[in-house]
């Protein structure tokens, strides 16, 4: 009888040290996920900063495109907005870039501006920051998808329920490489 | 069994070892003239021991066994890109189960080349059982987007962010060409290195140095920025 009552005991308190361990690794990989997802808006703010420049430097140059002009300037504010998730974040930013895309497409045709030197300075900027979110994107979306399969995956899904862990979004947006033009110098 | 069968075969047995010796000896004359011809040929710089070498990295093959030793060490440019090669060996001991001892040599050939900027370690190995095993015990490995890159490689890095960094899509595909396998790579410090057991011929160094200097030219331009 007091076998069974020790090993009963015993059982317990191994699950109990099991659920703990799973719960404090869940904690763990939450706050690394947003952790990261602050350090993902801490490179997108720097591009949304780059960006009043870039098209004050265009428009010397390209004073009657102001279309493109108001699209980039709409779409900034738009990202640059506070409290999005990952999902509309990522949406916002491709909108954004598929108008920067634009005004890459105008400066195309002013030979000028594409030799100006901050420009091409900002043209630089730019790109090593959209590496920089491109990184940080990788380095979310890999958190992410761990937290999301321990989260579902049995039996530390029932210590993910209890606790109240959710699955969290990805960050999925269009790498710049492949929509942005080539523009060349 | 009559003495003259005995004392021939004693004499073929010895006669058999001293041919082998020999054999080895001549061989390895051989190899040491091709690897000096080959040397010449491409005008690379060659220093016979360097054990100093032996502590320039601290990821494995460096820092295990004992009597660690450099020899051989060739050095150049190709392409503009300045690389270095040597005969990395250590040696470890074993312990039978009736308690003998025995003496293993491990050989490597480490190549590496200089990077603009220090990296956090990173090592990339091809994935085995062996690493599978520790995995499943709860080893730590970064994981990629890309699930042909996950199962054929194994990847450890000290600082999982700049990992992802460096683990860019055209990294990945690089990492999955055909003459990237079978080696395996670690960015360490300044460096970036792969090494290969057993002690090789020079005849590929060329292009392996195009390959790292290819590798390293996937790093993204941020991370080779001045801090």
């Amino acid at each position: 009888m007091e076998l069974v009552i020790f090993g009963g005991i015993g059982f317990v308190v191994i699950v109990a040290l099991w659920a703990i361990a799973q719960y404090n690794a869940l904690v763990r990989l939450r706050n690394l996920v947003q952790e990261a997802w602050r350090q993902i808006d801490v490179e997108l703010q720097r591009r949304h900063d780059l960006i009043p420049n870039l098209v004050e430097t265009v428009k010397g140059y390209a004073k009657h495109e102001k279309a493109t002009f108001e699209e980039v300037t709409k779409a900034r504010t738009m990202a640059a907005a506070p409290g999005s998730s990952p999902a509309e974040q990522a949406m916002q930013e491709n909108f954004l870039t598929q108008a920067l895309g634009k005004l890459f497409a105008v400066a195309e045709a002013y030979p000028e501006l594409k030799a100006n030197q901050n420009f091409m300075q900002l043209q630089q900027e730019l790109t090593n920051t959209e590496d920089r979110v491109a990184a940080g994107r990788r380095f979310y979306n890999a958190n992410v998808r761990t937290i999301n399969t321990k989260i579902e995956t049995f039996p530390i899904n029932i210590v993910a329920n209890m606790f109240g862990f959710t699955r969290h979004e990805y960050f999925e947006t269009d790498d710049v490489a492949r929509t942005a033009p080539n523009v060349s110098f | 069994m009559s003495p003259f069968f005995e004392l021939g075969l004693f004499v073929v047995l010895v006669g058999g070892f001293v041919g082998f010796i020999v054999w080895q000896y001549k061989k390895n004359q051989a190899r040491k003239a091709a690897m000096m011809t080959f040397i010449a040929s491409h005008g690379y710089g060659y220093i016979p021991r360097a054990d100093d070498r032996t502590r320039y990295f601290r990821s494995p093959p460096f820092g295990q066994g004992y009597s660690p030793s450099a020899e051989h060490v060739v050095s150049g440019t190709v392409r503009g890109v300045p690389f270095e090669t040597f005969a990395y060996q250590f040696t470890t001991r074993t312990r039978d189960s009736k308690g003998h001892m025995s003496t293993q040599t491990h050989p490597f050939q480490v190549t590496w080349i200089p990077l603009a900027q220090a990296l956090p370690t990173m090592r990339l190995r091809t994935d085995n059982a062996f690493l599978r095993w520790g995995k499943s015990l709860g080893g730590r490995d970064l994981d990629t987007e890309s699930e042909e890159f996950n199962n054929q490689w194994k990847v450890w890095c000290e600082d999982e962010r700049i990992g992802h960094a460096i683990l860019t899509p055209r990294m990945i595909e690089m990492f999955l060409k055909q003459e990237v396998m079978g080696r395996s790579y670690v960015f360490e410090g300044k460096a970036l290195m792969t090494y290969v057991p057993g002690h090789t011929d020079l005849t590929e160094t060329p292009s392996l140095v195009s390959l790292l200097a290819d590798i390293a030219s996937l790093i993204p331009p941020f991370l080779m920025e001045e801090p």
